[in-house]
């Protein structure tokens, strides 16, 4: 598979503070691939989302998305609309006070013709679920579905990559479900890249890869399984595991013979089942 | 909090609501204009009528209509009172000290009143069938042409539309920090004047810090949505002129006329202004 | 008792065509010291039942409503006590936040309470050092601290006017796992020191399982479950009918139980899981 992603040595220091946020990064995403990026607060999660879709350059090193140079800026357009990205606010991202107007804001930046327009905002209304909506006023929305909103703006402008800025943190546990299931959907059946930034372990148990990053350095990689596995590691990075791993855990040290790696609940409910 | 309704607008379904915003634009400021032109009591008396029948077919109450000149009833009130008194020429009819009032002082300023209640009420149409955002996309294709002479038409109507969104968003987080402060022994409707301002200061400020952290994420998420000004942009909703509107300009045109033939002949007869 | 409201009505925007019951004949009592969570989907009234024990809210109809011995039905009630005693830490706290240092926000509360300027001091910074700010931070901005830090100085900034009765709208949204596990602990030592009322509103239910004696579940306006935490948690079929998350420990005892296992669904919490299996092993 190929690079949809390539970060070579990227770092970025903001302008008026003085250590950079983000140091000699080195990552490569796959098309296709679900990433889930982990982290505590300040650990540079968002500056390097910002970095993806080019709303920030590295001060040194490189971003490709798509085979384009975010340095360039004439391809800046181009770049931000094969990488769209999800922002933590639901509220702060809408422009247009009509659903459907706001949906299509993306694609009108583009220049999309009228007719394609339309049928755009129809598709990725209905990509999301949200098409009975369509003329309903964002105000009235619950935090969920205006997420699902901001991600119809982004498939309307047929993306290759989602970026997901904690996306879901200022969400109820229905909301936050709502947009998982989405993204994970599209992520199936659009082949869309995800790159999924979040605090919330359960959120990253189906994702293909996690990285974890920590005073704007990758600490650790790799599959769901083996990230959670290293508790040692998780605790010292100020993370916790996913609940099911954290029982499996309190029981494994009670000496039952459970797995202490399991991610799913699914998984652990086999494991009980032997135990009681 | 959520469904504040922004300016005067009534969501009903009516031809007038469904004409074209730029129609209902022109059509206004036409009507103001012909209300200012009108020479007569009975010139003014047809823009009333012709309010009154737009008014009915666009379903609105005349009550809420009328509402609106609640606003501005001291304006209508001292206009008519300046007439009044300081129209001097004509027969005297009250006359105490220096305070003279004459009959052509009355006329005119029955007149003035009666014009000013029309111009409002007239205005008011406009913004009773035509939502805000309706508006602004309206105003913004009206100055399109005007960009040549680099009058900023995207520019404006996008930070209009960001308002409306955004109008109710603030005030609701207004209330929740209003009420955090409270929570807090703030005292905003009592005691001491630097209490309450203090109160005040407690409110603003929050209610700044966040405002201005909201408008920076918004202008991130245009960016990273694509935006680059007004240049090459399309736009889901293209505004039509349909028959609806070609007949709306010809009864304007009516009306228009009566004007114009009511000032040319009668106003020989009964010349007020 | 801390708090005793018998049916209490609010409706919103009472006068015009539009208008909402938020609150349907709701009782709500709290003894001293209980650490009570308050669950129920967004636009259950559990904000707006809250917002009426230090009288931002005036309800439309009550029966009874004492708190910590002010009594708020009276026709003026007295507000400035009432507020002192229930302290409220709104959702995202930070955004109240607007004097030019750390130490005179936490201030601004005790110094309209009309305390002496050494008692206010006093008191700001026994809050901060509950909240675990240090001095150094003392004269800092408070815009200029991280997202967590500000969190806590908001909390301060409430703690600092000493209540008895500690109400939070969603203290731990938005926080990462640090953070999170800081303010619960933050919660937690001013429950057990001042033996303060706590009366908590919160999604993250696993965590609420932990630190809860009793629940009380809003739906539609009315209090759909109220009773002690393992009892009301005990319900699953309930819980999911009102559309509402299990704690991952139920979850898996409601789950083992549809797969015709028998474990008491009063199991809920992590120890009392690992409890009950060591108790079947042996």
């Amino acid at each position: 598979m190929q690079n949809i992603i390539e970060i070579k040595q990227a770092s970025y220091k903001y302008e008026d503070e003085s250590q950079e946020v983000l140091h000699q990064i080195d990552l490569n995403v796959k098309k296709g691939e679900f990433l889930c990026v982990l982290g505590h607060n300040g650990c540079g999660k968002s500056t390097l989302a910002k970095l993806i879709n080019g709303l920030l350059i590295p001060t040194s090193g490189s971003v490709t998305v798509c085979s384009m140079d975010t340095r360039n800026e004439e391809l800046l357009i181009p770049i931000r609309s094969r990488a769209g990205m999800v922002f933590q606010n639901p509220d702060n991202q809408m422009v247009a006070t009509i659903v459907e107007e706001d949906v299509a804001f993306g694609p009108e930046n583009l220049g999309v013709e009228q007719a394609e327009l339309r049928q755009r905002v129809d598709n990725a209304l209905d990509a999301v679920d949200m098409r009975q909506f369509a003329l309903s006023a964002p105000n009235r929305l619950s935090g969920g579905q205006k997420q699902r909103i901001a991600i119809a703006g982004i498939i309307a402008m047929e993306p290759e990559i989602i970026i997901m800025d904690e996306a879901t943190s200022m969400l109820d546990p229905k909301g936050r479900r709502e947009v998982l299931e989405t993204v994970h959907r599209l992520n199936k059946e659009k082949g869309i890249t995800v790159v999924y930034i979040t605090h919330f372990m359960e959120e990253t148990v189906l994702a293909d890869r996690i990285i974890v990053m920590s005073g704007g350095k990758i600490e650790a990689e790799g599959t769901p399984k083996e990230i959670f596995a290293n508790t040692e590691k998780i605790n010292q990075l100020a993370l916790e595991v996913p609940p099911s791993t954290k029982i499996a855990q309190k029981l494994a040290e009670n000496g039952f013979n459970v797995d202490a790696n399991i991610l799913q609940p699914e998984e652990l409910l086999e494991e009980l089942c032997q135990l009681v | 909090m959520k469904d504040i309704t922004l300016g005067q607008y009534y969501p009903v379904k009516s031809p007038v609501h469904s004409l074209d915003p730029r129609t209902k634009i022109i059509l206004t400021v036409l009507l103001i204009v012909f209300v200012f032109i009108s020479k007569t009591f009975a010139g003014l008396g047809i823009c009333a009528l012709f309010i009154l029948l737009v008014d009915f077919i666009a379903r609105i109450p005349l009550k809420n209509l009328l509402k609106s000149l609640k606003a501005i009833g001291f304006i209508i009130f001292f206009t008519f009172l300046l007439n009044l008194f300081f129209f001097t020429q004509g027969n005297a009819v009250f006359e105490y000290g220096i305070i003279k009032i004459t009959d052509s002082g009355i006329t005119r300023a029955v007149f003035m009143a009666i014009r000013l209640i029309l111009l409002i009420v007239g205005a008011g149409l406009l913004t009773f069938t035509t939502s805000p955002i309706e508006l602004t996309d309206g105003l913004e294709r009206l100055f399109t042409p005007l960009k040549v002479i680099g009058f900023p038409a995207h520019e404006i109507a996008m930070m209009m539309s960001i308002a409306l969104r955004f109008i109710p968003i603030l005030s609701e987080e207004t209330d929740k920090i209003m009420k955090a402060q409270s929570a807090r022994g703030a005292v905003f409707d009592q005691g001491k004047l630097t209490k309450r301002v203090k109160a005040i200061v407690a409110l603003l400020i929050p209610l700044l810090v966040s405002a201005f952290h909201r408008a920076l994420e918004l202008a991130n998420a245009m960016e990273a949505r694509c935006y680059h000004g007004g240049e090459g942009r399309t736009r889901l909703k293209v505004l039509k002129m349909t028959k609806k509107d070609a007949l709306a300009f010809a009864i304007m045109g009516i009306f228009c006329l009566i004007i114009v033939v009511d000032n040319l002949i009668l106003s020989k007869i009964f010349l007020v202004g | 008792m801390s708090i005793s409201i018998k049916k209490l009505n609010y409706v919103y925007d009472p006068e015009s065509p539009f208008s909402v019951a938020a609150l349907e004949d709701v009782d709500f009592s709290v003894q001293d010291g209980e650490y009570v969570c308050i669950l129920g989907h967004t636009g259950s009234g559990k904000s707006t039942l809250v917002q009426h024990l230090n009288g931002l809210l005036k309800p439309t109809s009550v029966e009874e409503m004492l708190v910590e011995g002010v009594d708020l039905t009276v026709k003026k009630p007295d507000m400035k006590t009432v507020r002192q005693k229930v302290g409220m830490v709104f959702q995202y706290p930070e955004y109240q936040l607007f004097e030019e240092t750390v130490l005179e926000d936490v201030s601004f509360g005790p110094k309209n309470m009309g305390l002496p300027n050494e008692e206010v001091e006093k008191r700001a910074k026994e809050a901060l050092a509950l909240v675990g700010v240090g001095e150094e931070l003392f004269s800092a901005s408070p815009f200029e601290l991280s997202g967590g830090q500000k969190r806590r100085v908001a909390i301060a900034g409430v703690l600092s006017m000493k209540p008895k009765v500690l109400v939070l709208d969603e203290p731990i949204a938005g926080l990462d796992p640090l953070g999170k596990a800081e303010i619960l602990s933050v919660i937690d030592q001013y429950h057990k020191k001042y033996n303060a009322t706590i009366i908590m509103i919160s999604h993250n239910i696993d965590d609420v399982v932990e630190v809860a004696d009793r629940i009380v579940v809003m739906h539609k306006g009315r209090k759909a479950l109220d009773g002690k935490t393992e009892e009301v948690f005990s319900q699953h079929e309930r819980l999911l009918e009102l559309g509402l998350e299990l704690p991952s420990v139920c979850e898996l005892v409601y789950r083992l139980n549809l797969l015709g296992k028998n474990i008491p669904t009063t199991i809920c919490r992590i120890d009392d899981l690992v409890q009950f299996v060591s108790g079947v092993k042996k």
